[in-house]
């Protein structure tokens, strides 16, 4: 090896590294806003609240109101439709026209029109229906107008016409020129009867029927409106009783911790005995012992129910911080050093047990969502007319095999709300222990 | 192990006293009586109600009676069927929704260990993942839901076969169970499946299954002895409050899949307004899960030695 | 050159896990009878070292070694099941902190008669028999009791005393101790580590004795084997290393040694962090924090120099050419 003539001299002395000095962990919300699903989650719960509150204004379409013309469609855009007496109408397709038949479907009937054929004492119209085989079907009428106008039943099937003349030779293939086939569809319409009863304007015999973005129900009602409207009833459940039980438990917790002793004893045997009651059985005795009747919504007694039973989980997690920090070396040095017990709790006891609170919160809301899905679901929460997400999906149970979408939106609904907390709760909890792990370190 | 025992029954035993008691004092809280419909035409007519029902004593003494029925297993009569008791009732309908219960948990645990141990075993790899959207699912999509689209997938599932390959509703045979067991346990079987998976996961990494490789222990040999009862033990800890949410959830299942549970006839009595047998209902479900409840705790203590042992680990 | 009768002799190991190279071209030579101390700070690469020795490191490291022989075997190309025979019946391994080394539900005497039944194919009876008369030999009185018991019912030195019994159950030839009285209490550490040199004295067994105590390593070892960073940086007898250490980073270790006898007014520390390992080391990789470091320690990795019969040193200082220089 190659030596270098001052390599055995000292080196010079490198500024010694300080370790770094340990920054201090992050605030919570910055490591939660790293976490790319908690983002998502977020702005999920914040459209949901949004749209739950302000829904009804930006979306203001009655979610009570019926149009009895669309029953069950699926999603639609505002239309223009013409005001009719109550006769179906019809629209027409064409198919197929031979070069000598002209035929076209008007809202009340087909009509049907050819050159005249010279020496023909007559015309004879026959109608089949197109998948029946190559036959002429069913003759219609005999004529002697070259034009025929068809108003015999009609289905929204496709029919062929065959016109064939009467007192002349059979013609061959100019048979075949006399044939159209046309697919019929109901027109829409609306019922003049209708019209009165919803109060719709009516310009030149016309009005306007509003879209319907996710269809609507079996009984012709808006399904965004009613699941906007839905969203109102589970977010006030949903959000109301968790925060209201979660800050009673809270207080419950933190006072029997605080206090001490016996009274920490009993206070904590209580909720015990709360927590072994069958929750939706008593769920469901509140609602009838509050005198309300089958028939009736009850949110009141539901809201009142799931905070009188919940409010332990809460009280026992507050407590076991207190008692944590009670017992931890910090405190009692803080003590000594002549701390009182109101800026112990402040600066101890909430940064520790906000967080908590915060995960027990993100994870008790989609747990109400569901238990007033469930109830409104067995009719013991909120019943139809008044729109609650699971109400709808037991009326769209009904039509579940036909149209499933009147299942499918609000379970989605319920779905996507009780999804999008689960995993701000999940995220949340997540972030609280990397901030545990930074801090330790 | 025998004081830890006889501790838990007695507790329950108190539990299911304040069950009763907060049962009973719900109830009677109620402004009116259950007469003010038009059951009782004649004042006449609804006295000799009161009466029957005991309703016209005083409250203390109508729960003292109350308490004494209970302690003989006697329910009371039925409000709205007046020649059927309360126990009957029970006795009937129970047993088949304990059997979708045992049913719908047992399936759950088998398979949300199983799941769990194999997600932990192929951590991060597909059938991992694969199990963690299908838990999020289970979780987030409501059991009605579940329990209408099963019903769907069997109408479907029967049309394409030609026939009837599962019963759409009902109760008779095994092959009633099968779904609605499923579909009542696949919520629990997605969270203990989660659970036992994060629960596998902090096993693997121990010391003491370091030491079982350094032993010399094939892998299959440390997931027998070593790490599959030590992963299970939170799990079973969980396997109390999933009891109540089976027999929740059961309540919605027996309804969409006409299963002649107790469940069901509770939420009849309910729309009937049966108050002695939503009451006797209410008291009944309690007991039982506090039966279960301690029954677990019984069995925790049997599996893990550090309660059994040491008295209450909690 | 490998001695005929040495136990163990690896050359040139190195493992890399997760991106970082942690251990640098280690090399090892431990005959039977005799106890190897493995001296360093957290992070020197001892623990990782050991465990590659029974190849109980995860799927993802990668080893490589010129040779690792084993009484005279190579294990370089042992498969999953010939390793899991050499496990326990060979080489085994105890570790730092007994109460969690030991499965809390299974009970104590069940988890030694394990390895019997498996290595030594005895009926479950007889291996809880030879359970306890192990316990017994490892000094534990009431040992039939204690066998039945679960871990958590036991203090730590018991249970370290234990999990020694496990693993020379089947007598094998070397043993690797990690850490094994750093979770102890100062008075029970003497006690265990008295009798894993009769132990090891008694069946003629080999000790790799990791540790960062040099205490320890003055009372259990012969030869001594000092890391840093992942590298041997010196090695040789005991007294030799203890007495004179050779390289600047065994002189401040020897020196931060807190002692009862000198009187000292500062608790000496090695000032600096050691380097990060997921980057290559241009130079010695102690340079930045050695106070005699010359400019070739920044430029070259030292190689090894005889510093004194049976001790050898990585260090420039010993570097022929620097006498000349000078």
């Amino acid at each position: 090896m190659q030596f270098h003539a001052d390599d055995f001299k000292a080196l010079p002395a490198a500024p010694v590294e300080q370790m770094e000095a340990l920054a201090p962990a992050p605030p919570l919300w910055r490591v939660l806003l790293a976490d790319v699903r908690a983002v998502v989650a977020l702005v999920v719960v914040a459209l949901l609240v949004f749209s739950a509150f302000a829904g009804p204004f930006l979306w203001p379409q009655d979610p009570a109101r019926q149009w009895l013309s669309q029953v069950s469609s699926g999603p639609t855009t505002a239309r223009i439709v013409a005001v009719v007496e109550d006769n179906p109408q019809w629209q027409g397709a064409l198919v197929q026209a031979g070069q000598l038949m002209s035929v076209s479907a008007t809202t009340t009937s087909v009509k049907l029109a050819w050159p005249a054929v010279a020496g023909a004492a007559g015309y004879r119209v026959y109608r089949a229906e197109a998948g029946e085989g190559a036959g002429l079907g069913v003759p219609l009428a005999q004529i002697e107008h070259p034009w025929y106008d068809d108003r015999l039943q009609l289905r929204e099937r496709a029919y062929r016409y065959t016109v064939v003349p009467v007192g002349v030779a059979p013609e061959g293939e100019n048979e075949l020129s006399r044939r159209a086939t046309i697919t019929l569809t109901p027109a829409l319409t609306i019922g003049r009867f209708e019209a009165q009863l919803l109060d719709l304007p009516v310009h030149n015999g016309e009005v306007v029927l509003p879209a319907h973005p996710l269809g609507t129900d079996s009984l012709g009602r808006d399904m965004l409106s009613r699941v906007i409207h839905g969203a109102r009833t589970s977010m006030l459940v949903g959000l109301t009783a968790p925060l209201l039980f979660i800050t009673l438990g809270a207080f419950y917790g933190a006072a029997a911790g605080l206090i001490g002793g016996w009274v920490d004893n009993t206070l904590m045997r209580i909720a015990d005995f709360v927590v072994a009651l069958p929750f939706l059985l008593f769920m469901i005795l509140f609602r009838v012992a509050m005198g309300i009747e089958s028939g009736e919504s009850g949110l009141f007694p539901m809201v009142l129910a799931m905070v009188l039973l919940s409010w332990p989980g809460a009280a026992r997690l507050v407590r076991g911080q207190v008692l944590q920090l009670r017992g931890s070396a910090f405190v009692l040095s803080a003590r000594m050093a002549g701390a009182s017990n109101l800026y112990l709790i402040r600066r101890h006891l909430l940064p520790n047990v906000l967080p908590l609170l915060l995960v027990s919160l993100s994870f008790a809301i989609p747990q109400a969502i569901f238990t007033e899905a469930l109830l409104s679901f067995i009719g013991m929460g909120v019943v139809p007319p008044t729109p609650s997400w699971g109400s709808l999906c037991n009326e769209g149970i009904r039509s579940m095999l036909t149209h499933p979408h009147e299942l499918i939106v609000p379970a989605v609904a319920i779905s996507i709300a009780v999804l999008a907390f689960n995993v701000l709760g999940d995220a949340l909890s997540d972030a609280m222990d990397v901030q545990i792990r930074r801090g330790a370190q | 192990m025998i004081a830890y025992i006889l501790k838990r029954l007695a507790y329950g035993a108190i539990t299911i006293w304040f069950i009763a008691t907060a049962t009973f004092f719900s109830m009677h809280a109620v402004p009116g009586d259950p007469f003010n419909e038009a059951k009782a035409a004649s004042p006449q007519l609804r006295q000799n109600l009161m009466a029957r029902y005991g309703l016209d004593k005083p409250v203390t003494e109508q729960y003292l009676i109350y308490l004494r029925n209970m302690l003989r297993g006697d329910f009371g009569i039925s409000f709205t069927q007046e020649n059927r008791q309360v126990n009957d009732i029970i006795r009937e309908h129970f047993p088949v929704s304990a059997i979708l219960g045992v049913a719908a948990l047992l399936i759950a645990a088998t398979g949300g260990i199983i799941g769990g141990a194999v997600a932990a075993h192929w951590h991060n790899r597909s059938p991992d993942r694969a199990m963690m959207i299908a838990v999020v699912l289970a979780i987030s999509v409501p059991s009605f839901v579940i329990a209408a689209l099963a019903q769907m997938a069997i109408v479907r599932a029967n049309d394409w076969l030609g026939f009837p390959l599962l019963p759409v509703a009902g109760w008779g045979g095994i092959s009633h169970v099968w779904v609605p067991a499923l579909v009542l346990g696949l919520g629990t079987m997605a969270y203990l499946a989660r659970l036992m998976r994060s629960s596998m996961l902090a096993v693997m990494q121990s010391d003491y299954v370091l030491t079982a490789r350094a032993k010399g222990l094939s892998d299959w040999q440390i997931f027998r002895k070593h790490q599959l009862r030590n992963a299970m033990l939170p799990v079973v800890t969980e396997l109390g409050p999933t009891i109540a949410a089976i027999t929740t959830g059961g309540f919605v299942v027996e309804l969409i899949f006409a299963i002649p549970g107790l469940g069901r006839y509770f939420v009849q009595a309910i729309q009937q307004l049966d108050y002695t047998v939503i009451m006797g209902t209410t008291v009944f479900y309690g007991a039982f899960l506090v039966l279960m409840v301690v029954l677990i705790d019984i069995a925790y203590g049997l599996i893990d030695p550090r309660i059994r042992l040491h008295g209450d680990g909690r | 050159m490998k001695a005929p009768e040495s136990l163990l002799s690896v050359r040139d190991l190195n493992i890399s896990l997760g991106g970082q190279h942690l251990v640098r071209s280690v090399d090892l030579d431990i005959e039977a009878g005799q106890c190897l101390a493995l001296v360093g700070e957290s992070g020197s690469g001892k623990s990782l070292t050991a465990l590659s020795l029974m190849r109980l490191l995860p799927r993802s490291a990668k080893i490589s070694q010129q040779h690792i022989l084993f009484e005279g075997q190579s294990l370089a190309a042992y498969s999953e099941a010939q390793w899991r025979q050499l496990r326990a019946r060979r080489i085994a391994m105890i570790f730092q902190n007994p109460m969690t080394a030991m499965n809390p539900t299974m009970r104590v005497g069940q988890q030694i008669a394990e390895v019997l039944c498996l290595h030594a194919g005895v009926s479950r009876r007889e291996a809880s028999r030879q359970a306890v008369a192990l316990l017994e030999r490892l000094g534990i009185v009431n040992a039939a009791q204690k066998a039945r018991q679960y871990p958590f019912e036991m203090s730590g030195g018991m249970l370290q005393r234990a999990v020694i019994a496990m693993a020379i159950a089947c007598k094998p030839a070397l043993l690797i101790a990690d850490e094994p009285t750093t979770a102890l209490d100062a008075t029970v550490q003497a006690e265990v580590l008295v009798l894993l040199r009769e132990l090891c004295n008694e069946q003629n067994m080999g000790l790799l004795l990791i540790t960062h105590d040099l205490g320890v390593v003055r009372r259990m070892a012969q030869k001594v084997a000092v890391m840093y960073a992942g590298k041997l940086v010196e090695t040789g007898d005991i007294s030799r290393v203890f007495n004179t250490p050779a390289h600047p980073y065994t002189q401040a270790l020897k020196q931060a040694m807190p002692s009862l006898t000198e009187q000292r007014d500062l608790l000496m520390a090695i000032p600096g962090t050691p380097p990060d390992l997921s980057k290559p080391i241009a130079g010695c990789a102690f340079a930045a924090r050695c106070p005699q470091a010359m400019n070739v320690c920044a430029r070259q990795q030292p190689a090894d120099y005889l510093t004194a019969p049976e001790q050898h040193a990585k260090c420039w200082l010993w570097d022929p050419a620097r006498t000349k220089a000078s």
